[in-house]
């Protein structure tokens, strides 16, 4: 028997055929989720270990939930990625579950999905993230909203042999470094144009001094009275290493942590502040492979010494699906991979990171090298994040600058500060 | 109709829009046969070059971030803080200084590298093919890669090519090439001068082989020198392929941006931010929209204006042609 339709019958049938396939997906459980990392923490990654872990755990987890998830990678700009991630979240658009950098995850906050059911159905305990790193979990209200999942810190490597006893004020780091400096051995930190720079370099001389990025109407506290002296001396202690003569200028090219690791590999240098990443990077890169044995960590310096701090960063994972189930997919996913107990005891060895929950460090599954013990300490004492306020990106260029213009020996910190005030609009 | 054919036929001037008859002009009813043509293309003009351009000049005259739920409002105080910061002013000078050492030294070079090029092949000599596709290469390059190979040159240590030389020649080997806020400018217009160069040689290469070797060949027999063929004859001959070359290296040169980042980031300070990378800073580090668009309209207007002059150029030698 032949049928023969007519080109508006075939028409038809295939809208009616649309229509139901549509009204079956909404009603089913959600088939696929959309999860997007950053290159190194996604299957596109270059290091094997992680993209194998992340493959076998990804299989598992489709196989058992039935949720497929598709795999999304952003670019490898960071920087331009979370602004356009920023931008998708605010139209509606951004993938199911996605990776967000911790200090600009304020911004995103408000287009994110709250998480607190799918957290404690996880069995996890927001109590047992970091201090510092809650008021990132929750932003301004009462619900979860974001998953930390990686963390950093900053610290003061300094080489037992050349410095036994670690510096507390920059008096004392400047008094040590002199001598040191004329042999060859420098004191670095990142002075370039970064969010890292700042991140290391400055904003932790400005909190150790008592005081707040902003005011509460949100507005930079550093404009006029104590905020800006305490903004001037911050930047001045760069100013007066540079001139001392015990911080190369070059550290004005400086944007990255990583980018003074040639010079600690090269035997150049007796102290630096860098993130906590590091030591596991150096030891690998030097021929020796006796970083651990050489070098030691303490707390950054601050100007009067009573008081240290120090910035913590790293990543979380959040949700921006409007459909409950794929939220619950997705975190489902974040949760087994890299949030979890085990997820996030094999994540942070295979990335060499530190966990931002406090009982992963006594997983066994966690493999820690012989500084974690001391970054986590700092973590727990000294640690700060960034305040999620709408300005901040503003300040941050404007002070990176300020910070590049100081550590290239051409602008004094005041000068400097003027600028970078007058810079932010 | 003989007589109009023979009308046409013995007219020396071209036809004008009046001399067509009402019926037959194709502009006055568009929908016969111009438009159909047309309109695909102008749709798709529309959408994705003056659409986006009337956006930005749009959000230019806003105070918008880039994330689009916050609200923003109508203000002309992005051009204001452009006009009276310091910061937008020295970014302007700095991508004057820029433009003007890059472009001079791409197209010196350039017209020095074609010429050699040029003359080698006359004499029959081997490797001009090579050295063709060697500085073609440079050209290929991306902007990014361009920036990351001249920051290992530049390096500040013992351990940077170009210091390790200067210390094998007796210098301190620790030129501050991209601290030093003035030495940095200069490092990167050199960065972008060694970029840029293959460009103007081989568009100088092809207009050197448009000379007729007659004209050489008669002044050579008339008793003229090298210098004297390069100034009467090489440079006047290749005076439009010349302006071109110009307009189009000022206007690449403008909106370089990848290679300036990767190398310096804008800094020490601000030293190194030429315009276009201001606009990405402004855009996609601070999420400032409406002060972004004004500064790209600002490098937009300026690309206009050039792009205008090489029209303009384009114009008047098709005329002379």
């Amino acid at each position: 028997m032949t049928v023969k339709l007519s080109r508006r019958e075939v028409l038809r049938l295939a809208v009616l055929g649309g229509a139901a396939a549509t009204v079956t997906g909404c009603a089913a459980a959600p088939s696929g989720v959309t999860w997007q990392a950053i290159p190194s923490y996604s299957l596109q990654g270059t290091d094997p270990k992680r993209v194998d872990y992340l493959r076998s755990v990804l299989d598992a987890f489709q196989a058992e939930s039935g949720v497929a998830i598709a795999p999304a990678v952003t670019s490898a700009d960071t920087a331009a990625a979370m602004a356009k991630l920023l931008l998708q979240a605010s139209q509606g658009r951004a993938p199911d579950v996605s990776q967000v950098d911790g200090y600009v995850f304020g911004r995103m906050a408000p287009y994110a999905r709250p998480i607190t059911s799918q957290v404690a159905a996880a069995g996890l305990d927001v109590d047992d993230w970091f201090p510092s790193l809650r008021p990132i979990m929750t932003g301004s209200g009462p619900d979860v909203r974001s998953l930390p999942f990686t963390t950093d810190v900053r610290v003061l490597y300094h080489r037992k042999d050349l410095v036994p006893t670690p510096p507390s004020t920059w008096d004392e780091l400047i008094a040590v470094a002199r001598p040191l400096a004329e042999q060859g051995h420098a004191v670095l930190f990142p002075g370039g144009r970064s969010e890292g720079a700042v991140a290391t370099t400055l904003w932790p001389q400005y909190w150790a001094q008592g005081l707040e990025l902003f005011d509460a109407s949100g507005e930079p506290a550093f404009g006029s009275g104590p905020g800006y002296a305490a903004m001037r001396d911050a930047l001045a202690v760069v100013e007066r290493c540079v001139a001392e003569g015990v911080t190369p200028r070059r550290v004005a090219t400086f944007g990255k942590e990583d980018d003074l690791n040639s010079d600690v590999v090269a035997g150049r240098v007796a102290m630096f502040i860098g993130g906590s990443w590091q030591a596991a990077a150096l030891n690998n890169a030097l021929p020796t492979g006796d970083f651990f044995d050489t070098w030691a960590v303490a707390p950054i310096p601050s100007i009067s010494g009573e008081r240290h701090v120090t910035t913590a960063g790293g990543w979380v994972w959040a949700a921006f699906s409007d459909d409950p189930e794929e939220v619950d997919a997705g975190i489902d996913w974040v949760v087994r991979a890299y949030v979890g107990d085990d997820g996030m005891a094999a994540w942070c060895t295979a990335g060499g990171y530190l966990p931002p929950r406090q009982s992963v460090y006594s997983n066994p599954a966690y493999q820690q090298n012989p500084f974690t013990p001391v970054f986590r300490d700092h973590l727990a004492a000294y640690s700060r994040t960034r305040p999620g306020a709408r300005k901040y990106l503003a300040v941050s260029n404007s002070l990176q600058i300020a910070l590049s213009s100081v550590a290239s020996g051409t602008t004094s910190a005041a000068e400097a500060l003027d600028q970078a005030l007058d810079r932010i609009v | 109709m003989t007589t109009s054919l023979s009308a046409e036929a013995t007219s020396t001037r071209p036809p004008t829009r009046q001399d067509r008859p009402p019926g037959r002009d194709r502009f006055a009813h568009p929908g016969r046969a111009v438009w159909p043509w047309l309109l695909p293309l102008g749709l798709l003009l529309a959408l994705v070059l003056v659409y986006p351009v009337v956006e930005i000049v749009r959000l230019s005259f806003t105070d918008a971030s880039l994330v689009s739920g916050e609200p923003y409002r109508f203000t002309l105080d992005t051009y204001r803080s452009l006009a009276r910061g310091t910061d937008f002013q020295q970014t302007l000078g700095i991508t004057f200084v820029f433009v003007l050492f890059s472009t001079v030294f791409q197209l010196l070079i350039g017209f020095a590298a074609a010429l050699l090029v040029h003359g080698a092949e006359r004499r029959g000599l081997r490797g001009t093919v090579v050295t063709r596709a060697v500085v073609m290469a440079a050209w290929a390059i991306p902007g990014v890669v361009i920036g990351v190979i001249w920051g290992l040159l530049y390096q500040e240590t013992g351990s940077g090519i170009l210091n390790h030389g200067l210390s094998l020649l007796g210098f301190s080997g620790q030129a501050p090439f991209l601290s030093d806020p003035d030495l940095a400018l200069t490092s990167v217009i050199v960065a972008n001068v060694w970029r840029g160069t293959a460009f103007s040689m081989i568009l100088c290469y092809a207009g050197l082989k448009t000379i007729p070797d007659d004209v050489y060949e008669a002044a050579r027999i008339d008793g003229a020198r090298a210098h004297q063929i390069l100034g009467r004859i090489t440079v006047p001959l290749m005076l439009p392929i010349l302006t071109t070359t110009l307009v189009l290296v000022v206007v690449e040169t403008f909106n370089t941006f990848d290679m300036v980042l990767a190398l310096t980031g804008g800094g020490p300070g601000t030293a190194t931010q030429v315009l276009a990378l201001g606009v990405y800073d402004e855009l996609f580090n601070q999420l400032n929209l409406g002060r972004g668009a004004a500064m790209a309209v600002v490098l937009m207007a300026l690309n206009v204006v050039m792009i205008a002059l090489y029209l303009r150029l384009v114009e008047r030698q098709e005329g002379v042609a």
